[in-house]
């Protein structure tokens, strides 16, 4: 198990910056989650980790060593791949040994170690079949048991559950979650998904275009985000984000920075009606319902023209129709006040 | 009903006029290149008093006269067993470069992709004699004249071309995570060339060796350019049943049809991998 860290680290393909001025701190058995939109360089940055990728500059430390020019080898990380990568020449119990037997592990342990990781993972039916044999998710398995057999120093992990059904996406959330906290093994976990960060990450590093935009436990980020950009980032649906004004209308006056502010609000911080703890914010009408089942996702537009989302419970359907007009109210407490200008938060 | 008959003479997939066409055109195509095989055979099963009878006879007692005469014919034996010997080392040579050139040009970030094309062109383009000429005093002075490794040496000019640009295009079908992958278990490319890519692609490695034996076996200029007679390969042994004065046709026919037995004996055995290789990615490609 070692610490992983980022030292003012930048990557550049050709004239194109793609990260620049990158510190990042993955502690030792820590599961850190990289999130953002695509395109903003996660992949990059843990195949820099890994030494699949160049640094240009700035310094990459494993365990306290600086490991710039390591190769993959000698760096000792596991990593599961979107697509899994799985040798598809060799069955699944060669695809499991493959990294022991590179490295010279007697036969005899080799064979212990892969009886231990099949059991774990419940491969020891396809311990036979080639990797087209396989569905997603027992491939997906089987890509784990291969990083996992080595017992390596951190596990990076590629959006690995992108390619299976929704279904099965939750079903594996949980298991990689399970296997990194009995294993405590350093994971940096890349994806694209809020969902898949909140619930899996001890801590998460929200990126936007080859920058941190801020690093924290998921409660942190939900409850006091730095910017507009993870303000909108996490929660989904996302938070309501708007100029005082246009929430407040002349009220926004008598709200600490109100004036010329924008304003966030999660859609299950908005009330319908006078409810107690509600600061009343005026009457809205209602564009279109989403009906979840178990909740309901209003979109509404106020008198002054800005559109909002509320949640709220499904109880209320047959008792809102598309149309009416509804009167709205916030709760002052969770109201979040970021800068106009440079977007970042207000104390 | 109109829309139907237009319809129907277009003809979708299985329907009657336009299939019937493309199996009259592909048998023509057949016989019009079987035909020569056809006539060379009919020779080599004929007396000599029938061979040489005009116009040629259609119906005739077949005989095995000029079979086992090649039997006793040591220069044909001779020739054929060198033939064998510059096929194995050609081709066995051949995919020894080839493979980690391939791999070297798909998966390593070396400029030279273009390089190979041309270089395809040219020794497809370029006659073999070409190379024989100045070759010529290099293989004397070398030592290499006259040999089974100098001959199969030589040949690469023109198959390593051909193999590197097949092999790249199967070897660019895999995906690079698994070369990631494997490195990052420890791998080097060696390893990953000789534990994952060349098994995943073995039609390809088949194809691409079916496709060079052909070629060598029945190369004529170079063999007759670079050998004298301790490394003359089968297609100069056909000729030599061409005498000073006369022309043994029904040996020579025979000669040529014991010729071309191994390799159809090889294309068909790996014709499942031709077929399967090519159209792994080298038509894409
Ligand atoms: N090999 C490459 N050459 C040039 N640009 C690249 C290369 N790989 C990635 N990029 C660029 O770097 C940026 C970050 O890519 P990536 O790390 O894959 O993003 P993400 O994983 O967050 O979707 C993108 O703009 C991408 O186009
Ligand atoms: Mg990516």
């Amino acid at each position: 198990m070692r610490d992983i860290r980022f030292l003012d680290v930048a990557k550049s393909y050709g004239d194109v910056e793609v990260i620049s001025g990158l510190d990042l701190y993955v502690r030792e058995g820590e599961f850190m989650v990289l999130v953002g939109p695509s395109g903003c360089a996660k992949s990059t940055t843990l195949r820099m980790i890994a030494g699949l990728e160049t640094i240009s500059s700035g310094d990459l430390m494993i365990g306290g060593e600086r490991a710039n020019h390591l190769s993959p080898a000698q760096r000792n990380i596991s990593m599961v791949f979107q697509s899994y990568a799985l040798f598809p020449n060799m069955t699944v119990r060669d695809n499991l040994s493959f990294g022991l037997r590179i490295r010279k592990t007697d036969p005899a342990t080799v064979k212990s170690e892969v009886v231990r990781v099949a059991d774990t993972l419940g491969l020891g039916d396809l311990l036979g079949r080639k990797p087209r044999q396989l569905s997603g998710g027992q491939a997906q398995r089987v890509a784990l048991g291969r990083a996992m057999i080595r017992r390596p120093d951190a596990f990076l992990f590629d959006e690995p559950l992108s390619n299976l059904d929704a279904e099965l996406r939750v079903q594996m959330r949980g298991e990689i979650s399970e296997m990194q906290r009995q294993l405590t093994t350093t994971t940096v976990y890349v994806t694209h998904d809020q969902v898949e960060a909140m619930t899996m990450g001890d801590r998460i590093a929200v990126m936007n275009q080859g920058r941190i935009m801020q690093i924290g436990v998921p409660t942190e980020l939900y409850e006091q985000p730095a910017n507009t950009f993870v303000a909108g980032f996490i929660g989904s649906p996302r938070m309501n984000l708007l100029d005082a004004k246009d929430l407040l209308g002349d009220a926004a006056a008598t709200v600490a920075h109100g004036r010329g502010s924008t304003l966030g609000i999660r859609p299950e911080h908005l009330l319908i009606g006078l409810t107690e703890g509600g600061v009343p914010i005026g009457a809205a009408r209602v564009n279109r319902i989403e009906d979840l089942g178990h909740e309901a996702l209003l979109h509404l537009s106020n008198a002054r023209g800005a559109h909002l989302t509320v949640r709220t419970s499904g109880d209320i359907r047959g008792t809102v129709r598309a149309g009416e007009t509804l009167s709205l109210a916030l709760r002052p407490d969770r109201l979040h006040f970021f800068d106009s200008t440079t977007g970042e938060r207000l104390p | 009903m109109k829309m139907r008959t237009v319809l129907q003479f277009h003809g979708g997939p299985g329907t009657g006029l336009s299939q019937a066409w493309a199996y009259v055109f592909t048998g023509a195509m057949v016989l019009f290149s079987l035909f020569p095989v056809y006539w060379v055979l009919t020779v080599s099963l004929k007396s000599r008093r029938d061979g040489l009878a005009s116009p040629p006879l259609w119906i005739f007692d077949p005989t095995t006269a000029n079979y086992l005469k090649l039997w006793s014919h040591e220069t044909f034996k001779y020739t054929f067993l060198n033939s064998v010997i510059i096929t194995a080392i050609g081709v066995a040579l051949s995919l020894a470069i080839a493979i980690p050139t391939a791999y070297a040009i798909v998966r390593m970030k070396i400029r030279g992709r273009n390089l190979v094309g041309v270089w395809l062109i040219l020794a497809y383009m370029l006659p073999e004699f070409l190379f024989v000429i100045p070759m010529f005093s290099l293989y004397q002075w070398t030592g290499l004249y006259d040999t089974h490794v100098g001959l199969a040496l030589m040949y690469q000019v023109h198959v390593l071309p051909l193999s590197i640009w097949l092999l790249s295009s199967f070897f660019r079908e895999i995906n690079p995570a698994i070369d990631e992958a494997a490195r990052i278990e420890g791998a080097s490319n060696w390893q990953i060339l000789t534990r994952i890519y060349v098994p995943c692609t073995l039609p390809g490695m088949a194809a691409t060796a079916v496709l060079n034996a052909i070629w060598i076996w029945n190369e004529l200029a170079i063999a007759l350019g670079l050998t004298f007679s301790k490394a003359q390969t089968v297609t100069l042994g056909v000729t030599s049943f061409r005498g000073y004065a006369s022309l043994d046709w029904g040996a020579m026919t025979a000669a040529s049809i014991v010729a071309i037995v191994p390799m159809l004996l090889f294309a068909v055995a790996a014709q499942k991998h031709i077929v399967k290789g090519l159209s792994l990615g080298a038509v894409k490609g």
